[in-house]
């Protein structure tokens, strides 16, 4: 219940009702002491948790040595004696109608979605997380410009702007990167500014401006160390949207280039077969998406519940 | 009222600023919008310039922008040059297709999340509430057009129950439009289960610890006419400001399921106009989305208002 518990967040003039959504994502106080938190803390981490860290462990090893492992080149090599071919011992993830090894290529584009993900999201947290730090702590006119232009950005469709920019643009890994970590700003400035606004008033931050700590010494020394931890776990679910959308450009046709192995263009390319006895070739890389979603999730949102605690028990 | 005056202030501000920057759309992207629509190789200096006088080019933005919202504001958000098609027509063909899906997808997600949310926070730290919530969690992170691909695979190509693509409008069959449009809504729809069953959950698990709750449980009135009569009205405000945030954001940003479905709606206008570079009616549809959005949140907040009285009036902490 968002509303009640945060009279900070609502009862500004800006406050819309995305920001109470925004506050639900990031467990907004004692909002989340929900009945069973107090087991959260004794029990020890669940088992989703593990089986998600190596899932995205296996993932991320798999990306990062994909070069020294023995896969076929994913996009040089084909196989003209199996187009379309189920799994098979040759081929553990069967072929594309082109004879591409898919397991090659959604190794490969795991590698390219993480790249895409982790890019985009430093970026857009590095700039949003300090527009919404500053604006949360300081309030008043700046906070009421920065609050009115982010809910004004957020009423575009991200995606399609992201589709537009860098389809107009042509496509390239970097164009993607920074497109989606722009269009991230506006988001992450708005979470990032609901937990500054937990801190901002609190004592400790009064005690050290009493102390004669300047604005910038109590936002990066006082607030920014509070902020840093429940933004991390925001953090690895924003990777993981920015990764649904690296895929979804790529299925619009305007993601990575052609030669650059995605899942989402592995997905275009076996939406067509999946009627014709071939859908192997969508459904291993929408699952390897499935996987490295609910992973990252998984782990953010134990993350998050973990935090919480924490900070009631304090 | 000043709550409310204040409110639509800041909506015309809103919404000056949206329009403002639709309008701007075909300077900030990329390229040259004359070149394109006057065709890249063949076009003489003077088309172009022909072109460029059309969307205002030549003004200062400020200029182009009054001159783009005069005509919008009389309905006429321009012409494609590429289909010759009145943006506004292409609006009210697609507009009614996406919200039909919203509205499919928000039912389904309403069916099962909200006896999930209450009975979850009625059976809160149970087996069954941590086994809903795994499975729901599980729907969340399926990107909706993976969700997609999978019920194609399955209801359309192994079980053949359902069309992959295959939309009908309302008026020609109402069965034949439920049907093209269920596995999209699904896909739209089953993700945010999650969303709105532990928003319900935690909202709902507040209610019942109220002393009117035990009060009703004491006078002995059967649980479940506690838990649906009593508690899950006062509960579901968080619930409604999300359904709200969701209902505009759905309608222009099914993007990719329309595209997956091939459902003729605002999504696949969006994706046809930036293929063709048909920067007009790109302008005009993502106006269309971004004002749509923001009157949806304008109602959200005013409902809530209506509601919940403690909005309206600059209220004390109510922890």
């Amino acid at each position: 219940m968002p509303v009640p518990q945060q009279p900070d967040l609502t009862a500004l003039p800006s406050s819309s009702s995305a920001q109470r959504a925004a506050a639900v994502l990031v467990g907004s106080g004692t909002s989340g002491a929900t009945v069973d938190d107090g087991q959260v803390l004794r029990r020890r981490l669940p088992l989703s948790f593990w089986i998600s860290a190596v899932f995205l462990a296996i993932i991320v090893l798999a990306a990062v040595t994909a070069d020294w492992l023995p896969f076929v080149d994913p996009v040089e090599d084909y196989d003209p004696q199996a187009l379309a071919a189920g799994p098979s011992g040759e081929h553990l993830f069967g072929t594309t109608s082109n004879g591409n090894d898919v397991l090659s290529i959604v190794v490969q584009g795991a590698r390219t979605s993480l790249i895409v993900g982790l890019f985009a999201v430093a970026l857009g947290f590095f700039f949003g997380g300090l527009l919404g730090l500053v604006a949360g702590y300081f309030r008043g006119w700046f906070d009421t410009v920065i609050s009115a232009v982010i809910d004004i950005l957020l009423a575009f469709p991200a995606l399609v702007l992201a589709l537009a920019i860098v389809s107009f643009k042509g496509p390239s890994l970097t164009v993607v990167t920074i497109t989606l970590g722009i269009l991230a700003i506006p988001a992450v400035a708005r979470v990032a500014r609901a937990a500054t606004l937990q801190y901002a008033s609190r004592e400790f931050v009064l005690a050290a401006r009493t102390l004669g700590a300047s604005h910038k010494r109590v936002i990066f020394r006082e607030v920014l160390p509070n902020v840093v931890i429940p933004m991390a776990a925001v953090s690895l679910v924003a990777v993981a949207v920015v990764m649904v959308a690296e895929s979804g450009l790529a299925f619009l046709g305007a993601g990575v280039p052609a030669d650059t192995p995605s899942w989402g263009s592995l997905m275009k390319l076996g939406q067509g077969q999946l009627d014709k006895g071939a859908a192997h070739i969508c459904l291993f890389p929408a699952a390897a998406l499935f996987i490295t979603v609910y992973s990252l999730n998984t782990i953010g949102d134990t993350l998050r519940q973990r935090f919480d605690v924490g900070r009631g028990v304090l | 009222m000043s709550y409310f005056a204040r409110k639509i202030g800041f909506l015309l501000i809103v919404l000056v600023a949206v329009t403002f920057l639709a309008a701007a759309l075909i300077r900030l992207l990329p390229g040259d919008p004359a070149t394109v629509i006057a065709g890249a190789s063949g076009a003489t200096e003077e088309e172009l310039d022909q072109v460029r006088a059309d969307l205002g080019l030549d003004d200062p933005l400020p200029v182009q922008y009054v001159g783009w919202l005069g005509d919008a504001v009389q309905l006429d958000l321009g012409r494609s040059y590429i289909s010759k098609l009145e943006v506004r027509d292409t609006i009210s063909d697609r507009a009614p297709v996406s919200f039909q899906l919203m509205l499919y997808a928000q039912i389904i997600t309403l069916l099962i999340a909200v006896p999930l949310g209450v009975f979850t926070a009625y059976k809160a730290g149970t087996r069954f509430d941590r086994t809903a919530n795994g499975i729901t969690f599980a729907f969340l992170s399926l990107p909706n057009f993976v969700l997609g691909f999978l019920l194609i695979y399955l209801f359309a190509v192994k079980w053949n129950l359902l069309p992959a693509s295959d939309y009908q409008p309302l008026s020609d069959s109402i069965g034949g439009n439920l049907k093209g449009l269920l596995l999209p809504a699904l896909s739209l729809g089953l993700g945010q289960v999650a969303v709105y069953s532990r928003l319900l959950r935690v909202d709902m698990i507040a209610t019942l610890q109220e002393d009117y709750v035990t009060m009703a449980k004491a006078k002995g009135l059967p649980i479940r006419r506690v838990l649906w009569r009593h508690a899950l009205r006062p509960s579901s405000l968080g619930l409604l400001t999300v359904v709200g945030v969701n209902v505009g954001s759905l309608i222009g940003g099914a993007v990719v399921v329309e595209q997956v479905f091939q459902i003729p709606g605002v999504g696949l206008g969006l994706i046809g106009a930036i293929q063709a570079r048909d920067y007009i009616v790109l302008q005009g549809l993502v106006a269309f989305v971004a004002i749509v959005y923001v009157l949806v949140n304008f109602s959200v907040d005013v409902l809530y208002a209506v509601l919940d009285p403690r909005v309206r009036h600059a209220r004390a902490s109510a922890a």
